[in-house]
């Protein structure tokens, strides 16, 4: 059995479901300065998200003195972003924020 | 707890609240998940309870044969319930935007259930007065238990992993049998390429299901316009198109049968009639904009197939009622349940 929890001298069982392990990622170090370093925006593909983003990036390419700024989409809102994604963004930018929203 | 142990009633009272305590319930008391109770959902499914039965990504998460039983028995559900609430699972787990959806979409969805065959009389469920509840412990249970299995198994709670902007009393359960010996159509398993002697359950992501109280219709015809309109509305046609599912009460699934309207025939009438322009939608505001030349003749149909629009009757004698239900735009599934032997 899996886990259970003792109540009143009584055993019951955990309906939680079992948690798989994270795999082994790391955080890089945080960049000194963004001057001359490419952003990457990650937008979930909901109406409008590009918009908001687009403009988004350019303010911060003007705050920041950012490179480039670069667009990633999401193929489905609702499901985790396809590996080859990641794969460009994680080859492509230095700094990446997630868009997430609705 | 063995059966032989002695517990008493006040402290079986404790325990139901040490279970909100610990925030297993959806609110309503659940059913303490003893070993012995939920062993024996398992032994009777002939699962020994480590069987992987549905993954949730986000979440890293997986349930268990063992989770889903404990959740069986909280939501009340006799051990002969559980190859439904597994199949439903199983089905759940071969669409990751059904899961996701049901778990977490603003638009609040619910989890519909629809079984067919001999099964529907073996656990003894409701396809007659009351289709929809309350009142019949298998349609309340199952349908609690699955949901219970995304609260309790995936964090699927309300402002956490569930950000439901409204949430929805379907939520709670939407399961339901047909009632294949009145109907005049083929039973819906059938229709989907089952045999009649199959018990089956049919999956989706649904919302609500919406009345057409239709006391008037003295054909066919009437009957079925009126859900045409129904489907117009700003509230469904936002979603064109998607896929459907209704159900005729018996006075009008015997209006339409004498007016020769067949399953196929009720599913072409509705795409036909069941249309709207892109424009109106986006005057609307339910289609996102802006508006393009062509838009007041392009229609947005209610869906593009007819087997997109599933139909079933249930529901009790004495009134002229149907129901709409939105199933979005995801694919309904209809699995075979596997009754061990």
């Amino acid at each position: 059995m899996a886990d259970t929890v003792m109540v009143k001298n009584v055993r019951l069982v955990d309906p939680s479901g079992v948690q798989l392990p994270a795999g082994d990622f790391r955080l890089n170090d945080r960049p000194a300065s963004l001057e001359g370093k490419t952003l990457g925006l990650l937008e979930n593909s909901k109406a409008n998200s590009d918009k908001v983003l687009n403009e988004l990036g350019l303010m911060l390419q003007e705050k920041y003195g950012f490179k480039e700024v670069r667009m990633f989409s999401k193929h489905s809102a609702s499901l985790p972003t396809k590996s080859e994604t990641i794969e460009d963004m994680l080859n492509g930018v230095d700094v990446l924020i997630t868009g997430v929203g609705d | 707890m063995n059966r032989s142990e002695i517990v008493e009633f006040s402290d079986t009272v404790e325990i139901i609240e040490e279970c909100y305590r610990m925030g297993w319930s959806d609110g309503l008391p659940v059913v303490p998940p003893v070993e012995y109770k939920v062993r024996e959902m398992l032994e009777l499914s002939g699962l020994t309870g480590e069987e992987e039965i549905i993954t949730f990504d986000m979440r890293r998460r997986v349930l268990t044969a063992e989770n889903a039983a404990a959740n069986a028995v909280m939501a009340g559900c006799l051990p002969e319930y559980f190859p439904v609430l597994t199949t439903a699972l199983r089905t759940l787990d071969e669409e990751k935007n059904y899961v996701n959806m049901a778990a977490s979409s603003t638009s609040s969805p619910a989890i519909l259930m629809i079984v067919n065959g001999p099964i529907r009389h073996t656990l003894e469920m409701n396809s007659r007065d009351g289709i929809f509840g309350p009142g019949n412990r298998a349609n309340a249970c199952l349908g609690r238990a699955v949901r219970l299995c995304f609260m309790n198994g995936f964090e699927a709670r309300p402002g956490i992993l569930d950000r439901g902007t409204l949430g929805n009393p379907s939520k709670y359960t939407l399961t339901f049998a047909e009632n294949e010996e009145d109907s005049p159509w083929e039973p819906l398993h059938v229709s989907r390429g089952f045999q009649p002697g199959d018990s089956c359950v049919t999956i989706a992501v649904a919302y609500n299901p919406i009345t057409v109280n239709n006391a008037y219709g003295q054909t066919g015809e009437m009957i079925l316009a009126s859900v045409a309109d129904t489907l117009k509305s700003a509230c469904l046609a936002w979603r064109f198109p998607a896929q459907w599912a209704l159900v005729f009460g018996p006075e009008h699934a015997i209006t339409l049968n004498e007016g020769g309207w067949t399953r196929r025939g009720i599913q072409e009438y509705l795409i036909e009639n069941a249309a709207r322009p892109q424009a109106e939608l986006i005057r609307l505001g339910i289609a996102q904009g802006p508006e393009r030349d062509g838009d007041d003749q392009l229609l947005r149909r209610c869906s593009r197939e007819p087997d997109d629009i599933i139909i079933v009757m249930g529901g009790g004698t004495g009134g002229r009622n149907s129901a709409i239900i939105d199933t979005t735009n995801y694919q309904i599934r209809t699995r075979r349940i596997e009754v061990a032997s």
